[in-house]
């Protein structure tokens, strides 16, 4: 089993890496630089303007140390076949898990370093702690982590969520108390009862799982779930195909979608339409393009800047839409309904143009508005429907046939 | 003369796994295509419906290639894959509806059929569900229903009796049976030879790429006297043969 461990281990390396790869190109570095440089400023100004302890400082570190302490799961890498294939050798799982369990606390306490390094100036500076008492504050750390790992471990065993509230007391309520203890009492409460708390789990956790079979179902599900938040952000910067968006009814569309079907009997509207509506593949980034770039032209009030962000963000939203044209290739229908490709294609502009021009309208409403400017508002929609139309008629038709073909 | 088959080579890629297939399905005739896995029976069907282009031969529907008039051709072919194909984001009222709206079907008419066809696989309370919500069974009879919701004239059935209830599984076969009668051919792949021994006109035996025989039951058992009465018994003795050769 920790030969199965370490394959895994492995495998699941080298994906990562695969996928950091395109997250950690060269603008998002130089991107990432300038943020982290930007909140450090930012920081440092903040810890200046502090002289000394004040009522909300304690508060402030307790929540920021409760919120430290959850980050990192238990990675268990368990797979959909695994029920089928390992249950002979279920006996052995808890082996391999501890084996995960382990990795998955060198993990969160490389995170809780980082976290902490960030904290100790705040420390020092609004709570008064000296050295001694960050370096024991910080040994409770890993050692509520382990704890609340071998209870997640726990939980594969009992096959069960359910007690919800075990949990919240449990990863929360304690540790909070423990650090209230060390903030305003004496820090070595913290220690003491982290300590405690983890032998307890540790030691209910020996107990237990020898009483309960594993409970695969959960088991996959939760890793499953876990991989999703990795594969969701992977999906920001490229093209995951593990991810596929989840289907969402969102009735509040429905309006729209007939407003469609009354307006053209295109089968591929249709199908555009609701992969717009319902799926979180296409629609959340639109709305968040579209937001975003509204709230940057609210607060841009230089013009030829707006008007660059606004051209930026019309080509951004058409170039992330795209795909669309492609979404249902793998789908036999597509191919075996007796439509001509033209009116796949014409489909598809039916449905650009619409969502371009409220894109193009809703920039042009933001920036008139907010900037109490008929001009700029003229100008914005001026610009967007010129590029808007470039878009459709000169661009995108090079673009299609390279997809398509 | 529904479906000619005439001397198909092809597959998916420049090695063909179809050697020189020849068969054909006739107005009002429901044929059984059977081979062991791998023999060519899904290649030979995304061949038909137009996913493969043919390296040599023709497939022809109602004398027309796809190559002479695509829209044409595609229109004459109902479709029921094995593992069911559905869209994500619509539900089954939805499928219905685009399903009217590819083969232009007249919404009312195609509506009231779907409605009686819906009610038979008992679904009619499920209009509003989405695909993920189904189980294989009932998106197996989502695509029966789009399927026999056109007036094709060819209908090609990929195994169609694994994961269909037995009460579906009969109302399946009333359904082939009354589109025969109005004059359709289909064509339906299958292992579970003794519904296809009762129910198929004519039987297409596939091994290695190639056909291997084919008639009706009377002439199977002309063409292999020594081997059995039943269809399973002629077919096994004809596999085990072929294997041998291999």
């Amino acid at each position: 089993m920790t030969s199965l461990w370490k394959k895994r281990q492995r495998a699941h390396f080298l994906e990562m890496l695969k996928y950091l790869r395109y997250v950690l190109n060269d603008h998002f570095v130089i991107a990432l630089l300038f943020l982290v440089g930007g909140l450090g400023y930012g920081y440092s100004n903040f810890l200046k303007t502090i002289d000394g302890p004040s009522w909300w400082s304690a508060p402030v570190v307790i929540l920021c140390l409760a919120v430290l302490v959850q980050l990192g799961s238990l990675a268990t890498l368990f797979q959909k076949a695994d029920p089928v294939f390992l249950l002979p050798r279920e006996h052995d799982m808890h082996g391999y898990l501890k084996q995960a369990l382990f990795h998955s606390w060198l993990f969160s306490f490389c995170v809780e370093i980082l976290g902490f390094a960030i904290l100790y100036p705040f420390l020092s500076i609004a709570v008064h702690f000296l050295t001694f008492q960050v370096i024991v504050l910080g040994l409770s750390f890993p050692i509520l982590k382990l704890g609340s790992l071998f209870l997640a471990l726990n939980q594969l065993y009992r096959n069960s969520r359910s007690n919800q509230w075990h949990t919240l007391v449990l990863n929360w309520g304690l540790p909070i108390l423990w650090f209230v203890g060390g903030l305003y009492l004496n820090v070595w409460i913290t220690l003491i009862g982290a300590v405690i708390q983890c032998l307890v789990e540790i030691l209910y956790e020996a107990k237990q799982w020898q009483l309960y079979s594993l409970g695969w179902r959960l088991a996959i599900q939760i890793e499953d779930q876990r991989m999703l938040r990795i594969y969701r952000f992977f999906n920001l910067f490229t093209d995951v195909p593990n991810i596929r968006g989840t289907v969402h009814r969102r009735k509040y569309f429905d309006g729209i979608l007939k407003w469609a079907d009354r307006n053209t009997s295109n089968p591929y509207v249709y199908l555009f339409m609701r992969a717009l509506a319902r799926s979180t593949e296409y629609s959340g980034m639109y709305f968040r393009l579209t937001l975003l770039g509204m709230v940057l032209l609210i607060f841009i009030s230089n013009l030829y800047l707006s008007l660059f962000l606004q051209i930026l963000f019309v080509y951004l939203i058409s170039f992330q839409l795209l795909p669309l044209l492609i979404n249902y290739e793998e789908n036999v229908f597509t191919h075996l309904y007796p439509i001509q490709k033209s009116i796949q294609v014409a489909g598809f502009n039916w449905v650009m143009v619409r969502l371009l021009l409220a894109t193009v309208v809703l920039f042009g409403l933001a920036a008139g508005i907010a900037h109490a400017s008929v001009l700029q508002g003229v100008v914005s929609l001026m610009i967007g429907f010129i590029e808007s139309w470039m878009l459709l008629k000169l661009y995108f038709p090079t673009r299609i046939k390279k997809m398509t073909s | 003369m529904i479906l000619k088959i005439e001397h198909l080579v092809g597959g998916y890629s420049q090695i063909p796994v179809l050697k020189d297939i020849n068969f054909e399905v006739r107005a009002g005739e429901l044929v059984g295509l059977i081979g062991l896995n791998g023999a060519g029976k899904s290649t030979t069907i995304n061949h038909i419906i137009g996913l493969l282009t043919p390296q040599k031969g023709k497939v022809t529907i109602n004398g027309k290639t796809i190559y002479q008039d695509s829209e044409a051709y595609k229109k004459q072919i109902a479709y029921i894959p094995e593992l069911p194909v559905l869209y994500p984001e619509l539900t089954l009222r939805e499928h219905i509806n685009l399903t009217i709206m590819a083969y232009r079907l007249d919404a009312k008419k195609a509506w009231e059929s779907a409605n009686k066809l819906l009610k038979t696989f008992r679904l009619a309370n499920k209009l509003d569900w989405f695909p993920d919500n189904f189980s294989k069974g009932m998106k197996q009879k989502v695509m029966i229903v789009c399927a026999f919701l056109t007036d094709a004239k060819l209908y090609i059935i990929d195994e169609p009796f694994l994961g269909l209830d037995p009460l579906a599984t009969d109302d399946l076969l009333k359904l082939i049976d009354e589109r025969k009668r109005a004059g359709a051919g289909v064509l339906m792949s299958t292992h579970v030879l003794d519904t296809a021994e009762k129910y198929c006109d004519r039987f297409v035996l596939l091994h290695g790429g190639q056909v291997q025989t084919q008639g009706d039951m009377a002439s199977l058992r002309n063409q292999n006297p020594n081997l059995g009465n039943s269809l399973s018994e002629i077919y096994l003795g004809l596999a085990r043969a072929g294997e041998h050769d291999d």
